[in-house]
């Protein structure tokens, strides 16, 4: 290897040899067959990197693009969006058992024992149950007159009003949702 | 950098996207060559140029308009290729070097003939420059399709002068003996193929 240093290097070199390396590299071509070759494939190597030229994308590069840049535009809201609703989540998650805390340690002290507050308490369920009843025996009697204030073929157009009614607050609902997102 | 180039970065940089896109208009064909060189395939290079155009929209602000700007573009380009061609080593499957449906080499203007003469050319400067490692290769590019000073290969691809020297100096050392053992083995496919003609009566 040494032997033909340094005229590698000059046939490698990327700047204008000096006359004298000039013709010492010269004389050193016409005896070294591996340097005369090394020189032969560069020569050709440094003629293919001038020659071929600089390529294109397929038509359409500045459109895709632009939608690239939407579409990541789109995502990082989303995932603003998605933080954004975590955030208040835990913020009224927090607000709601420092409420609770607070309500249950007033409505503790508010009792001067245990017992009151169980007495309390089954008083509450005892009223609570007495409502229920009272709901389940109205219920009862209306279901048992009701069919009979109208025909069968009124309360299927009452059943279609109703369901109509119900199909035009989901469009609405639907709808209003799909502007917003779009507006956003 | 023109005057337009500067209004239109300056427009950018205030967050005016349709001004960037004119810098993608400008760019799109030295980047895309630069991503092609780098990875050897046009799938592969669009995804890299349309992702190096993202990086530096959103760097905008980082960039010193003291420099230059293709520099700069072509060194995120750079950076970004040679992670994907690090990425690319270390999985293990096969990649698939097709061209995709959709990209269609430029069309050179010659006749059929020239033009697969030049995809020739193109395929065979593909090959020599797979054999780089990386950076040598960014560095060959860079130097020979964007006649790129040696201070500004070292400036984008964040290397001493003297390391580009010697990195430019060994690329094309490595390019020499590649074309040779290339050159060695077509003629030695040729022989193969012309042996058993010979070796028949006739010949």
């Amino acid at each position: 290897m040494k032997k033909h240093q340094p005229f590698e290097t000059w046939i490698l070199l990327d700047e204008p040899l000096a006359p004298e390396q000039a013709q010492l590299l010269n004389a050193h071509l016409k005896t070294c067959e591996a340097c005369h070759a090394l020189r032969a494939a560069w020569g050709r190597v440094d003629a293919m990197l001038q020659e071929t030229p600089t390529l294109e994308p397929a038509p359409g590069f500045v459109t895709r693009w632009q939608a690239q840049l939407s579409q990541q535009r789109s995502l990082q809201r989303y995932a603003r969006q998605r933080w954004q609703s975590w955030i208040t989540l835990i913020l009224i998650a927090n607000a709601v058992s420092a409420f609770a805390v607070l309500l249950g340690w007033q409505v503790f002290n508010s009792f001067s024992s245990l017992t009151e507050i169980l007495i309390l308490l089954v008083q509450r369920a005892t009223t609570f149950i007495t409502v229920v009843n009272v709901f389940q025996n109205l219920f009862a009697v209306a279901f048992r007159t009701l069919p009979g204030l109208l025909p069968p073929a009124g309360w299927a157009v009452v059943a279609a009003l109703i369901s109509i009614g119900s199909l035009i607050w989901v469009i609405s609902l639907s709808r209003l949702a799909r502007m917003r997102w779009r507006t956003q | 950098m023109n005057d337009n180039e500067a209004i239109w970065l300056a427009s950018a940089r205030a967050g005016d996207d349709e001004a960037f896109t004119y810098i993608v208009e400008a760019y799109q064909k030295p980047v895309f060559s630069l991503c092609y060189r780098m990875l050897g395939n046009a799938g592969d290079a669009e995804d890299a140029a349309q992702e190096a155009f993202l990086r530096a929209y959103k760097n905008l602000n980082r960039y010193d308009p003291e420099r230059s700007f293709a520099t700069w573009l072509l060194s995120i380009a750079s950076h970004y290729c040679i992670d994907q061609l690090r990425k690319r080593r270390l999985t293990t499957f096969s990649i698939d070097d097709e061209q995709h449906d959709w990209w269609q080499p430029p069309d050179p203007g010659p006749s059929p003939e020239i033009r697969l003469v030049n995809d020739e050319k193109q395929a065979q400067v593909q090959q020599l420059l797979d054999t780089l490692p990386q950076k040598d290769r960014a560095a060959m590019i860079l130097h020979y399709w964007y006649d790129h000073s040696y201070e500004e290969i070292a400036e984008s691809l964040s290397l001493s002068v003297s390391a580009v020297k010697s990195r430019l100096y060994r690329a094309r050392r490595a390019l020499a003996e590649q074309y040779q053992t290339m050159d060695a083995q077509m003629l030695e496919s040729q022989n193969t193929e012309r042996t058993p003609y010979e070796k028949t009566p006739a010949f």
